[in-house]
């Protein structure tokens, strides 16, 4: 027992546990139920046997009171029936054998001579039995009987059957502690095993898992506990230690960094120009101030104290000596800036004067250290700087004014240029006309002809007029940029052209869906200009094209109006967007010289670029973009680029 | 305990009648009719209604001229009883009504016989007889001698008309039985 | 066509001279009232102390020029639309003007069409007789209008 036990596993002890528990049970179970069968058994044998006797001994009372053995021999007869029943015999009343039965005769021997008391009897084998024979409460006789007991064949059987119940029993708990090792033991080796773990990787985040609400669940739920207590002890203890080894590093580091800071402020004092002064703790000075004494004059008696403040430019004086109170009683730093007494100029100059208390680890002051810095100059630069800054703006708002003034003017100019100037040229021409159909029949033909030319001057001038007007409205005008369709705008006004000059057929192509962010009058005035341009310059051909579309270079997307038309020379490229310059002849295309300078106008109003691009007789390209480019500032510019 | 001794005595002669054949004292066969007359009012069930309590006494007859067999029934019968029933014994005179008896023991006159069981016919009343074929006279139970020993026939025919049970273990040991089922 | 006269608003007498001769080669016919400056026009269509009888109902069409003496042409056309009686009178602005601020204050003040005198006189003559076309001819102006003049007659 004690070698199963020393298994060490509990899934041995368990089964083990297990298997004699439901040995011992069954065993008891055995004996018990054994024992009582038999008692039982032989209780229903003796009962049987006794209600044969009785049945015996009610049929052979008259045999025996009317003393007739032969109808008890036939009586007894009757037993044959019975094969477990040996032998039976009847006595008279007087104990003589009255008549007997045998099965068979080695039984004969058994049936006693004489009667005996009454008495029952088993063994293994045998049954026996002796009971009186009764006849209305009187003893007539009685009755022997001999029957088989079949005790030892139920006894063995019994054994068998029990024998046999046991083996299931004991099969079924061997299953049974199977499926309790997996409940109870799984978990223990769970958790056996993870405590090696533990012990082997020094590893205490590892938990077990915890699967029921037992004991072991309890078991389970202190091991991890456990375990977090000693995770958090070392993790504990690790810190502790890693704070100790920074501690000494940061320690020797401070150690150094105290050494070399020594060394730098022994090194700044000395090349300083500021000076340092000390005060005590009430921000009261204390005796030596050299460095302050030779810049304000005082000396060790007048800057006692708060005597120092008498340095200070009266309109100061009081504001410092106010924050000063106030710093000392906070033992915060202090910084100002104020006019300070200067004895070796006799002068007041600015100083940034600044103090720092020491405080000792209690966080008491022990004293306070300060600068003095000497910033006059950098002060007068400062206000100089703003004064001139004050100036400029001033200045700006000035020219804005007169700048706003000038627009005025030029727009009541404009204003009556266009309502006054163009009223004679209405007169001239007028009148011209009318003199001419008035008067035709006294005019010569050259009188005419002169006539002519003094009203196409007229409309020259009108023309001019208009288009200086636009030029400058143009300039003027507020800037609405909105999302617009050129290919649109385009399509609307080479429609007018087409409809100015049916007669003419030109073959134009618009790219659709060319969108640009402007504003709509203007851009329209630059379409305007460019598309009439290329209407009027592709008039001599006969097969004219006009071409708006876009293109990419280096990166950024133009638009451009392309024709077939008479170009013009390169070289002249520059003067293309000057006012009143042309580079054709005006009887061969008339025009003012001023479409293509509104146009760039507009152009680089949007922060966009145009240029040309033409051969003589080939036509021309106009390119231009809306956008500002970032490139534009130092780039080259847009005409030489061409 | 005398009838006991009696009795004991009785069983011990048996056997030995012959032999035991003494003057002096009734005949051994008598002595034994007597004590099975006493002894089938054990198996006989007479109607209820003719008791008048459970102790009322079951009444044995005989006429005078059997007196040897009224004296060996009286010794009979003396202090027992047949369950709670005491029995007594009655002797007759020739021309006695036969009321409030159970038992009539008619003996082997064959001119009494015919003339008593006529005269009973239809009560309940067991007649005993004592004669050759005595069955055919209408009595209920004969007895007849067979190897020297009493035997005795049963007519359930003649119970029946008399109104009388007669136990089926009494019949076990009867040599013949008349009107039996078949 | 209508036989109503044409109200002229012009100031400029060479203009004045140039626009009857425009009408005359458009053979517009229709008698011809002509205001010197605002003032008159506005006496002409609203009536004040100098009101005659002869003014008593309406012209056709008024041309009116906007920059006028004594009172703008912006400000007669205000007038003109403020009066219910003048309410629905058809104006053409005919001025030398290019200015769009004219241009959007003529249309938002409720002017029926805004001209721009050209220089070259047959464009001016053209434009005239299109004018004439249209207001004398085709337009047709709302029954509210002739129950007015009507009610005024």
């Amino acid at each position: 027992m004690n070698a199963l036990f020393a298994l060490s596993s509990i899934r041995h002890k368990l089964l083990v546990g297990v298997l004699l528990t439901t040995a011992t049970a069954l065993a008891i179970l055995g004996a018990i139920f054994i024992i009582y069968d038999l008692g039982d058994y032989r209780d229903r044998l003796v009962e049987e046997l006794t209600t044969q006797a009785d049945l015996i001994s009610l049929s052979s009372t008259a045999a025996l009171e009317f003393e007739d053995r032969e109808t008890a021999k036939q009586t007894l007869a009757s037993l044959r029936l019975r094969p477990e029943i040996l032998a039976a015999a009847i006595y008279d009343r007087n104990g003589n054998l009255f008549a007997r039965y045998y099965a068979s005769p080695a039984h004969i021997r058994e049936i006693p001579v004489r009667a005996e008391q009454p008495s029952i009897g088993v063994d293994a084998d045998t049954i026996r039995l002796f009971r009186p024979i009764y006849n209305d409460r009187e003893i007539i006789g009685s009755v022997f009987m001999l029957a088989q007991s079949g005790v030892k064949e139920r006894t063995f059987r019994v054994l068998l059957i029990f024998l046999s119940i046991a083996i299931v029993a004991l099969a079924a708990s061997t299953l049974l502690s199977s499926w309790l090792q997996a409940r109870i033991t799984s978990p223990i080796m769970e958790v056996t095993e993870l405590a090696r773990q533990v012990v082997n990787e020094r590893n205490y985040n590892l938990r077990a898992n915890r699967t029921t609400d037992d004991e072991i669940g309890f078991l389970i739920e202190a091991f991890n506990q456990m375990l977090s207590q000693i995770g958090l002890r070392t993790s504990e203890l690790e810190r502790s230690n890693s704070e100790l080894a920074e501690q000494i590093h940061e320690r020797s580091q401070a150690e150094k960094a105290l050494s070399e800071s020594e060394y730098r402020h022994r090194t700044l004092i000395t090349t300083l120009s500021a000076l340092t002064w000390r005060a005590d703790a009430h921000g009261d000075f204390s005796a030596t101030q050299t460095a302050w004494d030779s810049f304000t004059g005082q000396t060790p008696r007048s800057h006692a104290g708060r005597g120092w403040l008498q340095a200070v430019h009266p309109d100061d004086r009081e504001l410092v000596s106010q924050l000063w109170n106030q710093a000392c009683e906070e033992s915060v730093a202090f910084k100002q800036v104020f006019r300070l007494w200067y004895a070796p100029g006799g002068e007041y100059r600015y100083v940034n004067f600044s103090a720092a208390p020491l405080i000792d680890p209690g966080g008491q002051t022990m004293e306070w250290m300060g600068i003095v810095d000497d910033i006059h100059e950098r002060m007068q630069a400062t206000e100089e700087v703003q004064r001139l800054n004050a100036e400029l703006e001033h200045r700006v708002q000035e020219r804005t004014a007169e700048l706003e003034n000038a627009n005025r003017e030029l727009e009541s100019f404009s204003y009556s240029v266009s309502h006054d100037l163009r009223a004679p040229l209405r007169s001239i021409d007028g009148f011209s006309q009318a003199l001419i159909e008035d008067y035709g029949d006294k005019l010569d033909e050259e009188a005419k002809e002169y006539l002519d030319r003094v009203r196409n001057g007229a409309q020259r001038m009108g023309r001019l007029i208009d288009d200086m007007l636009n030029l400058s409205r143009v300039s003027r005008m507020e800037l609405v940029r909105r999302p617009l369709n050129l290919s649109e705008v385009a399509a609307e006004l080479l429609n007018e052209l087409r409809q100015s000059e049916p007669q003419r057929s030109v073959y134009t192509e618009i790219e659709p869906e060319l969108l640009a962010y402007g504003d709509s009058r203007l851009v329209r005035v630059v379409l305007e200009n460019l598309f009439s341009n290329a209407w009027k310059y592709t008039a001599k051909r006969d097969d004219a094209k006009i071409r708006f579309g876009q293109v990419e270079f280096e990166g950024r997307s133009y638009f451009f109006v392309r024709d077939n038309g008479a170009g013009f020379d390169m070289k002249y490229a520059d003067r293309l967007f000057t006012p009143f310059q042309r580079l054709h002849d005006n009887r061969e295309f008339p025009g003012t010289g001023v479409g293509l300078a509104t146009v760039q106008r507009v152009i680089r109003r949007h922060g966009g670029r145009i240029w040309a691009e033409s051969e003589l007789d080939k036509g021309s390209t106009f390119y231009f973009t809306l956008t500002p480019s970032e490139e534009l500032h130092h780039d080259k510019t847009p005409n030489s680029a061409g | 305990m005398r009838a006991v001794r009696i009795l004991l005595a009785l069983l011990i002669l048996h056997g030995s009648v012959a032999a035991a054949n003494d003057t002096s004292r009734p005949p051994l066969a008598d002595q034994v009719k007597a004590a099975f007359i006493f002894k089938f009012c054990s198996y006989i069930e007479w109607p209820p209604e003719i008791f008048s309590t459970p102790q009322s006494p079951i009444v044995i007859a005989t006429f005078e001229r059997d007196a040897s067999m009224a004296h060996l029934l009286t010794e009979t019968v003396r202090g027992r009883r047949v369950g709670e029933r005491p029995v007594q014994v009655r002797t007759l005179s020739e021309h006695e009504v036969t009321e409030g008896i159970h038992v009539l023991y008619l003996g082997d006159d064959t001119r009494l016989v015919r003339s008593r069981i006529e005269s009973v016919k239809g009560q309940p009343i067991l007649i005993v007889t004592d004669l050759p074929r005595g069955l055919e006279f209408g009595s209920g139970i004969n007895f007849r001698r067979e190897d020297d020993r009493i035997r005795f026939d049963i007519s359930l025919t003649a119970a029946q008309s008399n109104r009388l049970k007669i136990s089926s273990r009494l019949l076990t040991v009867a040599r013949q039985i008349e009107g039996a089922e078949p | 066509m209508t036989r109503r006269p044409i109200l002229l608003v012009e100031d400029n007498p060479d203009d004045e001279a140039l626009a009857l001769r425009a009408f005359k080669k458009c053979n517009i016919s229709n008698e011809l009232w002509i205001a010197r400056d605002g003032e008159e026009a506005l006496n002409l269509l609203l009536g004040s102390d100098t009101e005659t009888s002869e003014y008593r109902h309406l012209p056709a069409v008024v041309l009116l020029d906007l920059n006028l003496p004594k009172i703008s042409g912006l400000e007669v056309l205000r007038r003109i639309r403020n009066d219910p009686h003048t309410k629905t009178l058809p104006v053409v602005i005919l001025t030398s003007s290019k200015h769009e601020e004219d241009l959007i204050a003529g249309y938002q003040l409720g002017a029926n069409s805004y001209v721009r005198k050209p220089v070259d006189f047959n464009e001016f003559a053209r434009a005239v007789s299109q004018l004439g076309m249209y207001w004398l001819l085709l337009n047709e102006l709302p029954e509210q209008h002739d129950a007015l003049k009507s009610e005024h007659t």
